[in-house]
């Protein structure tokens, strides 16, 4: 550390070397962290099918699921059968990696939650859900990027306040110039150019983007500041704690990078990360375990669970009460699959949250299945808006749970 | 719109031939209401979808649309609205004329509103990248399992700008916020650095990096550069800060080893590298 830190203090910025200062000595000295909460959202990008990830078994619902979807239905009662939540619903036997953790009441699942908003385009609901505001794409801000400027503690100089693991910063960032947006530190740098002169390079870059002001020059050394850090403190990833075991896949190691992050003690308040590939009108699944669709869940769960388990299980201790993730889609898929062993474009969905202080269980009022109950004659209907279970988790998921009504 | 669909039913192509081709049985048949027009039943696929895409075209709301796309594209993020309408009323009136688009494109090149809102747009990535092969002069040669190629494509990609890979139909965003988070710009900042670095499969520099019949002093070669990347002279400021990093301490006036040293060397094409990473290349 003491190398790197000489090296980092050379480069960067006065205003963020004073902080580095600050928060270097805190971790060299441990243990004194600061008290913020972690916000993981991920973003399930494409429409998750969520009536493949929980599904009701048994009661009235039943019925109509297995008549809705005769080739794609989580069987019930077999071999390859859901694991029971809160009646009537079931879990995938896909996304078995987190049933433990529901079990110890760390994970909650809201279904019928989603975008009120009657759009069946992928690029309008996603827009809608990171704007934060259904029907308007003009927003100049994204929602986290707000949820950012309200939550964080004053007096608290955060060094690395936002992650976005992927090629780009998603739209709930719009306009938080400060996040790191990276798929893996390696390549997060200038290092590409005539090696003699990078250091000189760097500041002498460092003063024509401190020269003016306008977006890009502020754009420009948010991004200088972020290579400097990225550079001193998060080059090599932290090894996982608790026997947490990532899938050795780009998914994993995103989840990876981000539990670094926080491990780090950087100050990081909200993390994003991207999953794409859920938009399965074609081929979703040849058997409850075995498919594209159970494949992504099986990843997906197997890196979830590594997340909070690695956190849970990291010296510093508490880092999993701090943690919230979020895990949502812009919409749901249709009740009734496709003559190609898909679905198509639905309404409402179920949302995930994972975390130390959420209350597990199944949250909200599902509006049932029967013909009169859905949305539009086809799709789950919403009864909690997504923007209730993603910003509003404290106040609602981590007070006692309501019953289903 | 879905009634717009259905007089889209049955246009596809011959897998063979790639020849647009309607098959009779594909097409729904029955009558349908589009934007309040009626289109009475039977009339087959190439007649309808013909009938809906002139419909479409020539409707207030496109010519709205498109005029406010282009005004986006070459003024700012917000095109001022009178602008808008004047452009989408030459759309309007240049209907079915061949250069249609070419009228529009005039209106708005012509207006005071273009030179008003000069650099107040971003350089999306490709447009930056684009420019930056242009003043270097590197020439990549694109072929398969040619690593030059592979190393710019890699480092391209990695910025998210690559041509006809957004995934919705309403095209990578055109807004400066879309293209100035750290990601981006670090991965910008990659490929153009590389570029100036690079050599190509037999070793040679891919940027011809000391001008011929140009004095080796810093002054000299910054004033080239600089002329050669931004094609006008910059600020005093920003020259001084280029000047000061060639020089490194020396007189502006003092001749540089650039072709002896490798040192001197590396160092004006870092020199170079710092005109396209710096934020007055990234303006527009």
């Amino acid at each position: 550390m003491t190398s790197t830190r000489r090296e980092f203090m050379v480069g960067c910025s006065a205003a963020v070397a004073a902080m580095a200062g600050t928060r270097l000595s805190l971790a060299a000295f441990a243990a004194d962290a600061s008290e913020g909460d972690v916000l993981v959202v991920v973003f399930l990008r494409g429409g998750m099918d969520g009536l493949s990830l929980l599904a009701p078994m048994d009661g009235p619902d039943r019925a109509h699921y297995v008549a809705a979807r005769p080739e794609l239905a989580l069987p019930a009662p077999s071999a390859q059968a859901m694991s029971p939540l809160a009646p009537p619903f079931g879990l995938s036997p896909a996304a078995a990696p987190l049933y433990p953790l529901y079990q110890s009441g760390k994970v909650a699942f809201v279904p019928a939650s989603g975008l009120v908003h009657d759009t069946r385009s992928h690029f309008d609901a996603q827009e809608y859900m990171e704007l934060g505001t259904p029907g308007v794409r003009s927003t100049g801000s994204g929602w986290l990027t707000r949820h950012l400027a309200t939550a964080s503690p004053a007096g608290v100089t955060a060094l690395i306040p936002t992650l976005a693991v992927g090629n780009s910063q998603p739209t709930s960032l719009r306009g938080q110039w400060g996040t790191v947006a990276m798929t893996s530190p390696d390549h997060f740098n200038l290092d590409t150019g005539p090696w003699w002169w990078r250091d000189v390079q760097r500041a002498t870059l460092r003063r024509l983007y401190s020269a003016g002001g306008g977006a890009v020059f502020t754009a420009g050394n948010a991004a200088l500041d972020a290579v400097d850090m990225v550079e001193a403190m998060v080059a090599e990833p932290a090894p996982p704690a608790g026997g947490a075991a990532y899938p050795e896949t780009e998914m994993g190691r995103q989840f990876h990078l981000v539990a670094s992050l926080i491990k780090q003690d950087l100050g990081l308040g909200v993390a994003t990360v991207d999953v794409g590939g859920w938009d399965t009108h074609v081929a979703q699944a040849w058997a409850p375990t075995e498919g594209w669709f159970p494949s992504l869940v099986r990843e997906l769960s197997t890196s979830l669970a590594a997340l909070y388990t690695d956190l849970d299980g990291s010296p510093a201790g508490a880092w999993s009460n701090r943690l919230t993730v979020v895990v949502l889609s812009e919409f749901g898929r249709r009740v009734r699959d496709n003559a190609d062993r898909g679905t198509d474009h639905g309404h409402g969905n179920v949302l995930v949250l994972l975390g130390g202080n959420v209350v597990g269980g199944v949250h909200g009022r599902w509006p049932g299945l029967a013909p009169e109950q859905l949305y539009d004659g086809a799709d789950v209907a919403i009864t909690t808006d997504y923007r209730t279970a993603a910003a509003g988790c404290r106040s609602l998921w981590y007070s006692p749970a309501q019953p289903m009504g | 719109m879905y009634e717009a669909t259905r007089c889209l039913t049955g246009w596809t192509f011959d897998e063979d031939t790639g020849e647009l081709v309607f098959p009779p049985d594909w097409h729904d048949r029955f009558q349908k209401w589009v934007l309040g027009r009626y289109f009475p039943p039977n009339r087959g696929a190439a007649a309808e979808g013909e009938e809906v895409l002139d419909l479409l075209a020539s409707h207030p709301a496109t010519a709205r649309h498109v005029a406010w796309r282009l005004c986006r594209r070459l003024v700012a993020d917000e095109p001022p609205q009178p602008l808008v309408e004047e452009a989408a009323a030459e759309f309007l009136a240049a209907a079915g004329e061949a250069d249609q688009l070419a009228r529009v494109v005039r209106v708005i090149a012509l207006s005071p509103y273009l030179p008003a809102g000069w650099g107040a747009k971003v350089k999306r990535p490709f447009e930056a990248v684009v420019a930056a092969l242009r003043a270097t002069g590197a020439e990549i040669g694109f072929a398969l399992d040619d690593e030059v190629s592979d190393a710019f494509l890699w480092l391209f990609e990695a910025i998210g700008h690559a041509r006809f890979d957004w995934h919705p139909p309403d095209g990578y965003p055109d807004r400066k916020e879309a293209w100035l988070g750290s990601g981006c710009l670090v991965a910008l900042w990659r490929l153009l650095n590389w570029l100036v670095a690079a050599a190509d499969r037999d070793n040679r520099p891919l940027m011809e990096a000391v001008p011929a019949g140009v004095p080796p002093t810093s002054a000299a070669l910054v004033d080239w550069w600089i002329q050669r990347v931004f094609g006008r002279p910059m600020e005093a400021a920003f020259r001084r800060e280029i000047v000061a990093f060639l020089a490194q301490g020396r007189g502006e006036h003092i001749p540089l080893p650039v072709t002896t040293d490798e040192a001197t060397a590396q160092r004006l094409r870092a020199m170079v590298g710092v005109l396209l990473m710096s934020p007055q290349f990234l303006g527009r």
